[in-house]
């Protein structure tokens, strides 16, 4: 271990992979800020200039990017109430109301200080228990993976303010949308009516940026375009924090860093659901539960170290069994494979100068991170002073540039404004759209190992329920769902 | 009761599209057998679950009886011209290149708030906005993207 520690600082401490490193973060940083860009286009973007590094310092710019974009989407996702990445989705749930009571700036300032303890804690985790965590992984069966993933789906309807019916009903429409393209098995389009650049699928990022961006535009634009907040609220005077909140937030960073480790190294699941399964774990254990929603610390740092623990940790699946837990990790393994580098188990030993460089530089990253974004907050809270009249053209311009850049292709900003339709027509009946999202990421992949567990055990679907992981992860999805139901019915009837 | 009468609106919207994706499905691809599933068999699945979902958001008003009327309707104006902003982006791009698309956009965008934002504003926001964009994604980044085009 001591050895591979001193490999992996050799590799990251050159004064090139340094500045590359560098560039990563503070890249990520500021691409995550601006709402509506995420890691995928950021990563897409910046991977042509890697092509002339070598493997090991590209795929640290560009994991750099990866937890950078985490760092800075939770800013806009606090400030502008627009999550620049899904991850951060749910720190706009406290983060947002802190920053409209005027705690912006706290808010920010405690988000870089859960985001780099989750952070530390991934990487330590992603140290010791690599291997171990990798083996039991391997154990899975996709009967597991598909229960573990409708685990994932159930747990972050629960989270949902409103019915679990309405959240649910948005996960399933995401799988619908997930299912739009070649069907991988059979070769066969479906539900692309005739559109050819529908064959490829929908697109995450217009997907997002239509039920998000331009319905967050759209109703912002709507109201009185006067400031939500007054001045004085988002100097950096205004950063002190009571003790007493930071002493609340000691636990949940802990709680929330376990959560995000262990989603985050589980394939499908990653800092996105880590994310909301560690706010809604704060919710339920909170004796004020009433206070989530309203600008709760624990509501933004919980689910912060979530993520960046599990943006951490999302690297076990993909370095070291070669599946990719998110669409940003199968891009890292793109680059890997263009540099001729077969992503799989034998990764570890054949490349560990790679693999210890990656966790070495996670470390320089995430303190660069830190450093960085403290002072930064002045600046990025000084966005919010832009009024909105002239701060959503602006937005709405990186939202179809953005788009636009993906493919080069006017069609998938026509995908951005079908979707924005939608979005709207969410927002108008009150229904979450952050389900929405993960149904869609999470969708394809379920139906991979639906398939592929029903193939196994020859049309038996008892197959679920007879392998013992998957029937205990099913038996919790079902207590989840319970819990869910009778929890809001409480409410209601309070 | 506004919120009665919305999840009736919801709820019968999605027993509407997840009926007709699954009848979609079940009509127009091969669903083959739970073992070895055809192209269909999967997203009829998810249909039949939306449609399913959509009973129990529908059901409880239509059960307490909310009487047929009006709701608030959402923001039309904003979403009118923002919607249009980002249409006139997509239409003008391929043609004419990023320039002319931004200023269209910062026009129609400009109209979707109820305040009024100057001619003046309006211009200094356009160009504003081209030198950022051509700063950002055509120097710094070089996405390869068009900033004028002429077409004749």
């Amino acid at each position: 271990m001591f050895d591979n520690i001193l490999l992996g600082l050799e590799t990251a401490l050159t004064p090139l992979t340094l500045g590359y490193c560098f560039v990563g973060v503070f890249l990520g940083t500021l691409v995550g800020v601006i709402p509506g860009i995420g890691p995928l286009t950021a990563i897409s973007m910046l991977l042509p200039l890697t092509y002339h590094l070598d493997p090991a310092t590209s795929l640290i710019m560009l994991a750099g990017i990866w937890y950078g974009t985490g760092y800075g989407g939770s800013t806009a996702a606090i400030l502008v109430n627009i999550p620049g990445t899904t991850s951060s989705a749910v720190s706009c749930l406290d983060g947002h109301p802190m920053a409209l009571q005027g705690r912006g700036a706290a808010a920010l300032f405690m988000t870089s200080v859960a985001s780099f303890a989750g952070g530390m804690v991934g990487i330590v985790l992603l140290m010791v228990f690599a291997p171990t965590i990798s083996e039991y992984a391997l154990s899975f069966g996709s009967a597991e993976y598909f229960s573990l993933m409708i685990l994932g789906l159930v747990a972050a309807s629960a989270v949902s303010d409103g019915p679990v019916a309405k959240s649910l009903a948005m996960v399933v429409l995401g799988v619908v949308f997930g299912t739009v393209g070649i069907d991988l098995y059979t070769g066969d389009e479906r539900l692309t009516f005739g559109i050819l650049e529908m064959s490829n699928g929908i697109g995450l990022v217009p997907l997002a940026m239509g039920i998000f961006g331009i319905a967050e535009v759209v109703g912002n634009a709507g109201s009185s375009a006067t400031r939500r907040f007054d001045r004085k609220s988002v100097s950096l005077w205004s950063m002190k924090l009571p003790k007493e909140e930071v002493r609340r937030s000691i636990l949940p960073m802990l709680r929330g860093s376990a959560v995000g480790s262990f989603f985050g190294a589980l394939p499908g699941t990653g800092p996105s659901v880590a994310s909301f399964f560690a706010y809604a774990l704060e919710k339920r254990i909170s004796r004020t539960p009433e206070r989530f929603g309203k600008g709760a610390i624990e509501g933004i740092t919980a689910p912060e170290s979530a993520n960046n623990a599990a943006d951490q940790t999302a690297f076990v699946p993909t370095l070291t069994l070669g599946i990719p837990g998110s669409a940003a990790m199968a891009l890292m393994l793109g680059a890997l494979t263009i540099h001729g580098i077969a992503p799989g188990p034998k990764l570890v030993t054949d490349q560990p100068e790679l693999f210890w460089g990656l966790i070495m530089s996670f470390w320089l990253g995430n303190l660069m991170l830190l450093v960085l974004n403290i002072p930064m907050i002045g600046l990025w809270v000084r966005l919010l002073l832009v009024p909105n009249r002239f701060l959503y053209p602006a937005i709405l311009m990186f939202i179809a540039i953005g788009t636009l850049s993906l493919h080069n292709n006017s069609f998938d900003i026509w995908l951005v404004v079908g979707f924005g339709v939608l979005g709207i027509l969410m927002r108008w009946l009150n229904f979450p759209a952050a389900p929405l999202l993960l149904g869609f990421v999470l969708g394809p992949m379920m139906e991979e190992h639906f398939r592929r567990a029903l193939l196994l055990s020859r049309g038996d679907l008892a197959t679920f329920v007879d392998r013992p992981v998957s029937a205990i992860v099913l038996a919790l999805a079902v207590a989840m769902l319970a819990w869910g139901v009778l929890s809001h019915r409480n409410k209601q009837g309070r | 009761m506004d919120e009665g009468r919305k999840d009736l609106i919801g709820g019968a919207l999605l027993l509407i599209a997840g009926g007709a994706i699954a009848v979609h499905c079940y009509l127009s691809y091969d669903l083959g057998s739970l073992r070895r599933m055809g192209t269909g068999f999967y997203p009829m699945l998810s249909g039949i679950a939306l449609a399913g979902l959509g009973l129990p958001i529908l059901l409880p008003p239509l059960l307490s009886g909310i009487a047929i009327g009006r709701v608030p309707l959402p923001p039309l104006r904003a979403a009118f011209f923002v919607l249009a902003a980002v249409a006139a982006f997509a239409l003008l791009y391929a043609p004419f290149g990023l320039f002319p698309a931004i200023v269209a956009m910062v026009g129609l965008a400009g109209l979707a708030s109820p305040v009024r934002t100057s001619l003046r504003d309006l211009a200094v926001m356009a160009v504003v906005l081209c030198v950022l964009a051509w700063a950002i994604f055509g120097l710094g980044l070089s996405l390869g993207l068009r900033m004028l085009n002429w077409p004749w």
